[in-house]
């Protein structure tokens, strides 16, 4: 086999063997929350049913863009050079590590609306919709390092010995730079899920809030970004 | 796929330097500034107590985003900077809402070179390469090759550039603001920090002043984060429909993709770019 | 291949080690946020109307739980542009 297949191969199982982690955890999660919350309530259970449904779909776009990766780099992987294979073992580092937090952080708001189902089956509507506006930004630092994967797999530099680490490097920093801020944007939609399931009349207060809070926290991510993209591009 | 990133630029010569743009970027702004414009001027020019469709629209985010900024900035500050605030959460939202109008020239173009190359014809060549990879080579000469070639509607925001432009902006007036409104002392005593008089000693107090370099490094970096916020998210929503669309050479549409990076994606983050906008200026109060 | 001299060496692993500073800087200040943010909305929801305040205080705790975030970032652009 050629070194770029080879790379390509490792990029792949690289990107869906460290991406699935987080979603399964996060979707276990959500069964978890939802399996207690029928045990409050048994009543509810079409309801409960369908939206742990829909929050675990949500919850597994992080899964998702760690499969597209996978199946572009099996696939779609060409190039004969010694730095294309460099680019797409980067390229499966970072969206292999970047999706773990936002897929365990989608689902720790997924697992707090469930308890406020299990309270009161009555504000599932608002706390479905609190879900997904919450699980929908967590995906940010997904999408993040989806992009410099994305970016590495078209890239096609000339060789130098500096080069391969530079590339390396801002696999590593995008794809482990993502993992804090998505699970800090997890817990920050967990809790304000909580609140609303507390009192719905919260809920436009509480989705500005929580959208300031999940934004400033994405911080350090988008400092990730700003050096992997320094690392691909400038050096 | 090669090509993917890649922008054309031109070359302009001012006062001896040269300095490269890309006349895309241009192109949108103005026409996003056009639309803002005509909107606001239909919007505007026949208002009633009872109002319009149109109307209600601007009424509704008028007082969504002044609610927001007389809460944040107090009433006497907040009025001033509505206008401001205002302008520039419609100007990020229909910036980034402009592409989702998918291309429709690609796209029908797509569509015939398909039909074209099924009913056997030599003028395009067509196969299935992979699982997902669609290739068809088409021949210059055929007379919907123009089609095929249509520039993209694309977002001004998707452009670093605007987006650095835009956050130094709200820097700018954010550090103005923090030294006209407390006077450029106690603004400097913020980064340098407080020397006070105690018994014949001189205590420094936090933020102390070996602070100082880090502190400035925090203010530099709160622009590169706000502007790289807005540019991350729109050009990797791009990067992901493009990339997804070219796969199956916009054959299909991804309507579900455009929906949510475009205009989701698009609503959150031209929100949060102007709550950060009122939280910077708000900080230097 | 060619050989490769020591500062070339030192150049490279300098980026390599600016990719795994940023990278893993970025984890903890993320989570620490995380629940600078979570907490804020849970007091909101039982204070709304101290909403204005507990922004103010969500958006300072951020700020500076944030700090070693920079320090990375900071680190990061030395190994890049100085080393």
């Amino acid at each position: 086999m050629e070194f770029v297949t080879i790379c390509a191969m490792l990029g792949a199982g690289l990107a869906i063997g460290l991406g699935s982690i987080g979603s399964a955890v996060g979707e276990g999660y959500i069964a978890m929350k939802a399996a207690e919350s029928l045990g409050r309530q048994p009543g509810a259970s079409q309801k409960t049913l369908r939206i742990m449904i829909i929050g675990q779909a949500v919850t597994e776009t992080a899964a998702i863009f760690a499969l597209v990766i996978a199946l572009i780099l099996i696939f779609g992987a060409g190039g004969t050079t010694f730095m294309k294979g460099i680019t797409y073992i980067a390229a499966g580092i970072a969206i292999g590590c970047g999706t773990i937090g936002s897929g365990f952080g989608a689902g720790l708001p997924g697992g707090s609306c469930m308890e406020g189902i299990g309270r009161n089956p009555e504000n599932a509507d608002a706390l479905t919709v609190q879900m997904i506006i919450g699980q929908a930004v967590t995906q940010t630092s997904t999408i993040f390092a989806l992009t410099v994967a994305l970016i590495l797999i078209t890239l096609n530099p000339e060789y130098s010995f500096i080069k391969i680490f530079a590339i390396l490097g801002g696999g590593i920093a995008m794809g482990f730079g993502a993992i804090g801020p998505g699970i800090g944007d997890g817990l920050v939609a967990k809790n304000a899920n909580l609140a609303v399931g507390r009192d719905p009349q919260n809920m436009g207060l509480l989705t500005r809030t929580m959208i300031i809070g999940q934004a400033i926290t994405e911080t350090t991510d988008i400092y990730a970004l700003v050096v992997a993209l320094i690392l691909i591009f400038v050096v | 796929m090669e090509n993917l990133g890649q922008v054309t630029l031109i070359t302009l010569n001012l006062f001896g330097r040269s300095i490269e743009v890309n006349p895309t970027t241009f192109i949108m702004t103005w026409i996003v500034m056009g639309l803002i414009l005509g909107f606001g001027l239909i919007a505007g020019r026949q208002l009633k107590t009872i109002p319009g469709k149109l109307q209600n629209i601007f009424e509704l985010l008028f007082e969504f985003i002044e609610d927001i900024t007389l809460n944040s900035l107090g009433h006497k500050d907040g009025k001033r900077y509505v206008p401001f605030i205002f302008t520039l959460f419609i100007f990020v939202l229909v910036s980034n809402w402009i592409g989702v109008f998918p291309n429709i020239g690609k796209f029908i173009g797509s569509i015939i070179a398909l039909v074209h190359s099924l009913i056997g014809s030599d003028g395009v060549e067509f196969a299935f390469k992979g699982l997902t990879n669609l290739q068809f080579t088409v021949d210059p000469n055929v007379w919907y090759a123009f089609l095929l070639n249509t520039p993209d509607l694309s977002e001004p925001t998707r452009s670093v550039n605007t987006d650095m432009a835009l956050a130094l902006m709200v820097f700018i007036i954010a550090h103005l603001h923090g030294i006209f409104k407390n006077g450029p002392l106690e603004y400097l005593k913020g980064y340098w920090g407080d020397i006070i008089p105690c018994r014949g000693w001189y205590l420094l107090l936090a933020p102390i002043n070996i602070m100082l370099p880090l502190n400035i490094i925090g203010e530099i970096s709160s622009v590169v984060s706000h502007s790289f916020r807005l540019f991350g998210n729109i050009f990797g929503g791009f990067m992901i429909i493009t990339i997804v669309s070219s796969l199956v050479k916009f054959i299909f549409l991804p309507v579900g993709l455009l929906a949510f990076f475009g205009l989701f994606a698009g609503v959150v983050q031209a929100f949060v770019f102007t709550m950060l906008a009122i939280t910077y200026i708000g900080q230097k109060n | 291949m060619e050989t490769i001299s020591g500062a070339e060496l030192i150049k490279a692993l300098a980026l390599l080690a600016a990719g795994i500073a940023m990278g893993f800087g970025a984890i903890g200040p993320g989570i620490g946020e995380g629940f600078v943010g979570g907490k804020a909305c849970e007091a909101i929801g039982n204070r709304p109307d101290e909403a204005n305040l507990i922004t103010k205080t969500m958006i300072i705790g951020q700020a500076i739980s944030e700090t070693t975030g920079i320090y990375a970032l900071v680190v990061a652009l030395i190994l890049i542009f100085v080393v």
